[in-house]
């Protein structure tokens, strides 16, 4: 075959050509923007809307932070990475939530001990809002398979990063919220 | 789409562990043709592993440099086992710069040594597809077709597939006839250059993700790959006109 395809002076000469035919049937025959506005747990796509409850017992809608840069970490207490980033969480978000940045930690209470959780969170000193998914739902919708996972979300409402697994450092963390921000309104 | 293998209590980053398979046995695939080609396989092994560590390095070390302000404070983070943390186009020149110093300091012949590192490139581009078809990346638009997957809520055309069955089909030619010295050197490389930009100028077609450029909608990976494809083809002419005197 490498031989047969060797001799073929003429077949690489069409290469070229064909690419070029190639690229305009791609422009005429790709629906462009054919996913735009779906909603799906995945980067490029609008992140899934749900409410939760928080420690207060005060429901919060992902929906409502349209505007804000949003951090969404899946977390359990009972998780080592994800006590181990918690800490660099709380220093960003101190850092930077006077520029519009929310981080929301959901709990996956469906596997984890609510009141645990809570105490874990309150004995870190973490200041952002801590939700609870009893039932697993917002879990299922944005597909976490490994805890912790961490979504980046602009404040268009569109996922740009994902992260599986941690512990995520300080630094990584303020490089992506920094880009975010620094995409303005 | 399975981006996360759970073994136990661990979470396996399957895209990650495809591509160190991928590396692992591309560099399998590229001593033994470096061998049977008589090439000396401790150098090459050795300009592979350079440069990949050297990519890591400077993808690692590009990054921290462009973000530099966020790491001052805690310069230890930069250290930190995050892949996330990396510069692709910094990892590229790092690499790329240590492969051309090895080289030139051991004498290798640049176009025998691309030959000899073709197998690997070629097994490299199927662990790229499976590691897409892994993560969920580079997935294709919506079709109902009988070879459809489903993905993100649609039946699409299964792009990464695609990509992986033209990257085997490719990979089986540039390793075909090992031995086989009345190839010019260089041959092979051009040749797996070219055919790869094809396959992507083909795949992309029916790319949901696809970056477009205000050509009318034209893709930019899809522009890339054929000034490859027509810079490989360019370089394959010459070379034979060349190697015959001026006459093709």
């Amino acid at each position: 075959m490498l031989k047969w395809l060797f001799e073929k002076e003429g077949l690489w000469r069409v290469l070229p050509v064909t690419g070029i035919f190639i690229i305009l049937f791609s422009v005429w025959y790709s629906p462009v923007n054919s996913d735009t506005g779906r909603t799906l747990p995945k980067v490029g796509f609008a992140a899934p809307p749900f409410s939760l409850l928080d420690a207060s017992d005060q429901t919060l809608s992902l929906q409502e932070l349209q505007g804000s840069v949003v951090i969404l970490n899946f977390w359990a207490s009972w998780c080592p990475p994800c006590r181990a980033e918690m800490p660099a969480f709380q220093q960003v978000y101190d850092l930077h939530k006077d520029e519009g940045l929310v981080i929301l930690g959901v709990n996956t209470t469906y596997q984890d001990d609510g009141e645990s959780a809570l105490r874990f969170a309150e004995e870190r000193g973490v200041q952002f809002p801590v939700l609870f998914d009893s039932d697993g739902v917002v879990s299922r919708r944005y597909q976490i398979q490994a805890l912790p996972t961490t979504f980046f979300i602009d404040r268009k409402g569109i996922i740009r990063q994902v992260i599986y697994g941690g512990p995520l450092n300080e630094g990584l963390l303020k490089v992506e919220v920094q880009k975010l921000l620094g995409e303005g309104n | 789409m399975l981006p996360v293998l759970n073994v136990g209590p661990f979470a396996i980053q399957l895209p990650g562990l495809i591509l160190l398979a991928g590396i692992w046995f591309g560099l399998n695939r590229s001593e033994s043709f470096a061998r049977r080609r008589g090439l000396d396989v401790e150098q090459i092994n050795a300009l592979i592993l350079y440069s990949l560590l050297g990519g890591l390095v400077g993808a690692r070390l590009g990054y921290i440099a462009q973000n530099l302000a966020a790491f001052s404070q805690k310069p230890l983070d930069a250290l930190a086992l995050s892949p996330q943390m990396l510069d692709g186009a910094s990892g590229l020149v790092a690499m790329l710069l240590i492969g051309l110093i090895y080289g030139q300091r051991k004498h290798l012949h640049l176009w025998q040594t691309l030959d000899a590192l073709t197998p690997a490139l070629g097994v490299l581009m199927m662990s790229v597809a499976l590691m897409n078809l892994a993560s969920g990346s580079g997935f294709g638009i919506p079709a109902r077709l009988p070879w459809s997957i489903y993905l993100f809520d649609e039946y699409r055309h299964p792009t990464q597939l695609y990509d992986f069955g033209m990257a085997v089909v490719i990979w089986r030619i540039v390793e075909s006839r090992p031995g086989d010295f009345s190839l010019p050197d260089g041959k092979r490389f051009l040749m797996f250059v070219s055919l790869s930009a094809f396959a992507r100028i083909a795949v992309d077609v029916f790319r949901s993700d696809r970056a477009l450029i205000g050509l009318g909608g034209v893709g930019i990976e899809q522009l890339t790959a054929w000034f490859i494809l027509v810079a490989a083809v360019w370089l394959m002419q010459r070379k034979k006109t060349i190697q015959t005197g001026g006459k093709i």
